[in-house]
């Protein structure tokens, strides 16, 4: 960290912390909207039986980087619910900008990512739904943004930094008072927060495919907060798009915006997974642009959309209804700030917590393939060619290498031992040793992780077969590639 | 002669192994308990646990058969109110009617026998011997047989209902637990809920067993393969084909169970049972019926067998013969949600929907058999069996049920379906119209649950898995075994394939696990089943020691081979005096780590709880010591041996005790062996 950015950061956590005890002692003197913006009362027709939300409201919204959507500031207001035009109330007044509100799960609280001023680091903060008792959670160097609340006191948010002058983003995870605080990625891939899934696992968004040379787009993977088991969501690429802004219905469908390439602007087309759907379909009638879908009570959401009619690209939230694909009536609209990222203030499912399987002590990982033949990019589902080997490569220092080859039985498996908690991608090879199909984004193993796949790119609703695959049979593996033989395995 | 070490070293480890382990099982004795005590008896209130029903012919009464208490009950379906109840045999499962109405019957699986009961009255006619352990049973339409699935014996009874008395029996395969008549009454279905005994190492095969009532023959054996735990058989109405469906679930034993996402330890579904193409009488081509359904779609040339209907079930070939039953294998679950642990199948009255319940899941799925049968033409058989978006394309509903629903039955006017909720004593109705759950018949047990039936509840709910994916009866089904041999995470992956072992009787036989491990339940069944089965949160403390305290209460079932009064055969005797022995057949001494009392002493259920070498360890095994089993009613825990290799109690010495590391056995004569396994069966 630079010793300005350092001074800053010194400097706004003493100012947020004075002001954070003061909140605390004057609970009730919290400035309105107005107070901060100016802005006058605004339309807010939620229905009386309709909770309160927590939005963020932002002058200006850019499609750039996570840390700089903000260019003008932002701020968190809450609407009182319920009556039919209100005042909302500024949460946040003390930030430069703040944003991603997450309501814990007894609604008593809010995660949220704020930045005191201008060019000072976003950090973690919670506070109470009224905006009192406002803490900083997180004191990282980096940019810290997109939290969401895990079960058992733990929080997941994503921190940005700069590598090579362009930001490099990954999942981290910590306990709730902000203490180890780790990373849970380890690849490139800019892996951002999305939600946390009620099944426990964490919904992110990250860059794909990744190797050199390819077309960037984005897609959804999901992980478990330990950093094992990131696989993709669905493996959506039958056309390049950026799919983020996720959200998880009560009825498990996935809601997310989609971007294409070249599309300018924040926002994108309103997509969704269906419960049990192995493919997304389009949501988002007409021309409207959505950004930022959020789960209402029942099955329906509350959306930041742009109004195609009036030529400009602000937001007001609106409810839509997945069922019949239609907005309802605006939510709240401002004539002249952005409303997005629309959090209802209401109990939730606590999401289910895992017990990690990881070996703190182990240097390797394990990589178990089941039956690499299997490709969702075939007619047929299966790689017509023979393969013979798999080989490895690492990416260490922003260079590519290989880590050696391992064979691939005739069933298509293969078992291999991988160093931990590096970026590695498969390739697989003929007898020959000409490359048949390669991985174009980057993977992992954690430490003492036995990582398995059903295939190598391989339809995400296909259920392997019951076999005993044949690299399991041998006597020789798994092959160590990048690690030596490690006694420290757990055994259950 | 002397005894080298290095001629057979797995006796030499044991030897020593034994040795030092008594040591520290004396040693540690006063300080861990050597035998544990059983928890004094929990003062249990008599749940009724509702698991068959039927409708009476004119849709007015619901019979409900409760294992819990040893009844059945008779509920209005014009009030939703209990009417009725009488007490049967001990754990009734299954439950048949005549087809007046008039007389109904019910399976007692722990009495061995059959209720004969007035259907207006409610009063035991009279009380039937069927075979061992009757879990399921039909009439014939004719009302002169009566069919009883045997689940211990692993066979069906048909019982002469004018004279009462067993007529023959057939051989089934594993575990029976239900049957159908089909409609037209020539056939009887049955489902066998554990898989055929097969290498350890292969996917499993499954059977329905059909039997021709005219014949009276075993008319086909039709395999499943891949599955297991075949449940409720639902006929669908002859002009849809009278194609059957039964729930199952689809294990992946084979591979380790490193994860559980996408299937990859288990999946459930259907077996979509269609009738053999039958040949026509002139030409030996499919019948026009058939052929005609088939080429209607483009996926011909890939599925031969693209269509429910066609003209039905054809009389049997004869008996034992496996026929081309055409078996497509369709999966209930979805991407990422599971509906655990199928149970009970019914269909419509016209066929529209089939009703299946997954006991797991608490739900009951509506399966629209039009979509179904598209799917089915749409999609190449082969295909399908493993696809977890298939569901969605024929299952229009998933309604909620009260706790472990089991049996599930429409109403003969296709209004209403009843759904036995088995921990909750209660039914669920469901409006088939609006297919909605519209109100719950409260059967009248007791309403506060005890720790037993909590832990019950637990030991039965899928939720505590990731994704609901299983729960822990679904690999222990009837709280036993499912058959297979599983590769468990393990220190090295793809070795120590161990067999499931059943949870009756298991009380006082710690340590658990196969290598001995796990010194007690509470250790086998917390974190680590969390961590490494479940990959999910888990029971917390309290969950934990309510499903503790049920499976210390899992009973055994009775002994069907020993007589009631505890009175040997000879051959039982001849065999008991081989268990005992201490001399071979020609004088030499039997040291004494090799006997069998010394492993399976008779004061602690037959296991000294002592992992033991007794050769059985193969080239894909890290370990050569492993638990010795109790047992208590081993007849009925096949396979045998730590990973499932001997298929039965002869092949454990026959093929796996070649240097007498197993006991000593290789003096003996086939007919002490017969013996000693008579005996055996008498534990």
């Amino acid at each position: 960290m630079k010793p300005p950015r350092l001074l800053a950061v010194l400097v706004s956590s003493v100012l947020l912390s004075a002001i954070a005890t003061g909140t605390r002692a004057e609970s009730q003197a919290i400035p309105t909207a107005k107070s901060r913006s100016g802005i006058a009362k605004r339309h807010s027709p939620l229905a009386p039986q309709q909770p309160p939300i927590i939005f963020v409201q932002a002058p200006e919204i850019s499609a750039n980087q996570l840390a700089r959507r903000f260019p003008q500031g932002s701020w968190l207001v809450r609407t009182a619910g319920g009556s039919a035009a209100q005042n909302v109330v500024n949460l946040t007044p003390e930030f430069f900008a703040a944003a991603d509100p997450q309501v814990s799960f007894d609604a008593s609280k809010v995660l949220f990512s704020a930045q005191p001023q201008p060019g000072a680091p976003w950090q973690i903060w919670e506070m109470r739904v009224d905006g009192s008792a406002k803490r900083q959670v997180t004191r990282l160097e980096s940019d810290c943004l997109r939290p969401g609340y895990l079960a058992h006191e733990a929080l997941v948010f994503t921190v940005v930094t700069a590598e090579g002058g362009r930001p490099v983003s990954q999942i981290y995870v910590a306990s709730l008072d902000g203490s180890e605080a780790h990373p849970i990625t380890f690849g490139p891939g800019n892996f951002q927060v999305e939600t946390v899934l009620k099944d426990g696992r964490i919904l992110v968004s990250a860059a794909s495919p990744l190797a050199p040379g390819t077309q960037e787009s984005g897609g959804l993977y999901v992980m478990r907060h330990d950093g094992t088991g990131l696989a993709s969501f669905r493996c959506e690429h039958r056309q390049p798009a950026r799919h983020a802004q996720a959200a998880e219905l009560a009825d498990g469908s996935i809601v997310f915006v989609k971007n294409t390439p070249g599309q300018t602007g924040a926002g994108g087309e309103l997509a969704m997974i269906r419960r049990g759907a192995l493919h997304n379909s389009s949501l988002s009638p007409g021309a409207a642009v959505s950004w930022s879908p959020r789960p209402q009570e029942g099955a329906k959401l509350i959306v930041a959309r742009t109004n195609p009619a009036s030529g400009k690209s602000k937001f007001d939230l609106y409810t839509f209804d997945p069922a019949s694909g239609r907005f309802g009536e605006p939510v709240f609209h401002d004539s002249k700030l952005s409303s997005v990222q629309a959090a209802p203030v209401t109990a939730h499912e606590v999401p289910r917590w895992y017990w990690s399987t990881l070996n703190p002590q182990a240097r390797a990982g394990h990589f178990v393939c089941l039956d690499a033949y299997q490709s969702a990019d075939e007619p047929t589902g299966r790689i017509a060619a023979s393969v013979a080997r798999v080989r490895l490569l690492i990416l260490e220092n922003g260079e590519e290498r290989s880590l050696g080859e391992a064979p691939v039985e005739s069933d298509g498996s293969f078992y291999v031992g991988v160093p931990a908690d590096k970026p590695v991608r498969f390739e697989l090879l003929n007898n020959f040793g000409a490359v048949i199909r390669a991985q174009r984004s980057w993977i992992w193993a954690r430490p003492g992780e036995e990582r398995g796949c059903v295939g190598c790119h391989e339809d995400k609703s296909v259920a392997p077969e019951n076999r005993w695959p044949l690299a399991l049979r041998r006597f020789d593996t798994p092959t160590r590639l990048g690690v030596e033989a490690e006694t420290m395995r757990v055994a259950h | 002669m002397k005894f080298n070490p290095s001629n057979n070293p797995a006796k030499f480890t044991r030897a020593i192994s034994l040795a030092l382990r008594i040591l520290v099982a004396f040693s540690f004795a006063p300080l861990f308990g050597a035998t544990p005590k059983i928890p004094a008896a929990e003062s249990e209130p008599s749940y009724l646990t509702p698991l068959d029903l039927q409708l009476s012919p004119d849709g007015s009464r619901i019979y409900v058969v409760c294992e819990g208490n040893d009844s059945l009950i008779a509920v209005d379906t014009h009030t939703n109110r209990v009417v009725a109840q009488v007490k049967v045999g001990h754990k009734p499962k299954g439950l048949a009617l005549t087809v007046n109405g008039k007389t109904l019957y019910v399976a007692n699986e722990w009495s061995d026998t059959v209720s004969e009961i007035d259907g207006a009255t409610l009063a035991v006619r009279r009380t039937l011997k069927a075979g061992w352990g009757p879990t399921s049973l039909v009439v014939g339409r004719d009302g002169r047989y009566l069919y009883v699935a045997n689940g211990i014996g692993n066979s069906v009874s048909v019982i002469d209902l004018a004279t009462g008395k067993e007529l023959r029996r057939f051989s089934s395969q594993r575990s029976p637990q239900h049957m159908a008549l089909s409609r037209d009454g020539r056939r009887v279905y049955v489902s066998n809920v554990l898989p055929h005994l097969r290498p350890y190492d292969e996917p499993p095969i499954s059977e329905l067993t059909v039997i021709d009532t005219q014949k009276q023959v075993v008319a086909e054996r039709i395999l499943v393969p891949g599955v297991i735990e075949l449940r409720e058989i639902a006929e669908a109405p002859a002009r849809q084909g009278g194609y059957l469906l039964v729930p199952f679930m689809r294990p992946k034993n084979l591979a380790p169970l490193i994860r559980v996402e996408q299937g990859w330890v288990l999946t459930h579904g259907i077996a979509v049972v269609r009738p053999p193409l039958t040949r026509s009488p002139v030409a030996g081509s499919p019948s026009p019926q058939v052929r005609g359904s088939q080429s209607s779609h483009a996926t011909v040339s890939l599925n031969p067998l693209p269509s429910l209907s066609g003209r039905g079930w054809p009389a049997g070939p004869g008996e034992g013969e496996v026929t081309s039953a055409r078996v497509t294998q369709v999966l209930l679950d979805d991407i990422d949600y599971y509906y655990a642990d199928g149970y009970g199948a019914a269909f419509t009255p016209d066929g529209r929907y089939a009703l299946i319940t997954s006991s797991g899941a608490n739900v009951v799925q509506i399966v629209d058999t039009a979509r179904l049968a598209g799917f089915l033409r749409r999609n190449p058989a082969v295909e399908i069996a493993n696809r977890l978006d298939s569901a969605r394309q024929f299952v229009i509903g998933r309604l909620p049920t009260g706790a472990d629903p089991r049996g599930v039955a429409v109403s003969p006017d296709g209004r209403k379906a009843y759904v036995a909720n088995r921990m909750d004593d209660s039914l669920t109705v469901v409006d088939l119209a609006r297919l909605r759950v519209t109100s719950t018949i409260d059967l009248g047990g007791p309403k506060e649950d005890s720790r037993l039936r909590r832990g019950e509840r637990l030991f039965r709910d899928a939720r505590y898995c990731l994704q609901g994916q299983f729960s822990c009866a679904t690999c222990h089904p009837e709280q036993h075994l499912d058959g297979l041999a599983w590769n468990l995470e393990t220190p090295q992956l793809g070795r120590d394939r161990v067999a499931n072992r059943t949870l009756r009787g298991i009380a006082e036989t710690a340590p658990y696990k196969w290598n001995g491990h796990n010194p007690d339940l509470i250790t086998q069944c917390g974190p680590r089943i969390a961590k490494f089965l479940f990959r999910s949160e888990g029971f917390n403390t309290q969950e934990l020691q309510a499903l503790v305290a049920f499976l210390r209460s899992i009973p055994l079932a009775p002994n069907r081979h020993l007589a009631a009064n505890g009175q040997l055969t000879d051959a039982q005797e001849r065999g008991k005096a081989v268990f005992y022995r201490r001399r071979t057949n020609d004088g030499r001494e039997i040291p004494y780590q090799n006997r069998c009392d010394t492993c399976h002493p008779p004061d602690t259920h037959y296991t000294n709880r002592i992992s033991t070498d007794v050769g059985s360890k193969t080239q894909y095994d890290t370990i050569s010591l492993f638990d010795t089993p109790q047992l208590d009613r081993v007849y009925e825990d096949a396979p045998y041996l730590h990973n499932g290799m001997a298929l039965t109690l002869e092949e454990i010495w026959t093929i796996y005790n070649n240097y007498d590391t197993h006991g000593v056995t290789s003096d003996m004569r086939k007919e002490q062996l017969n013996d000693l396994i008579e005996y055996l069966k008498t534990l």
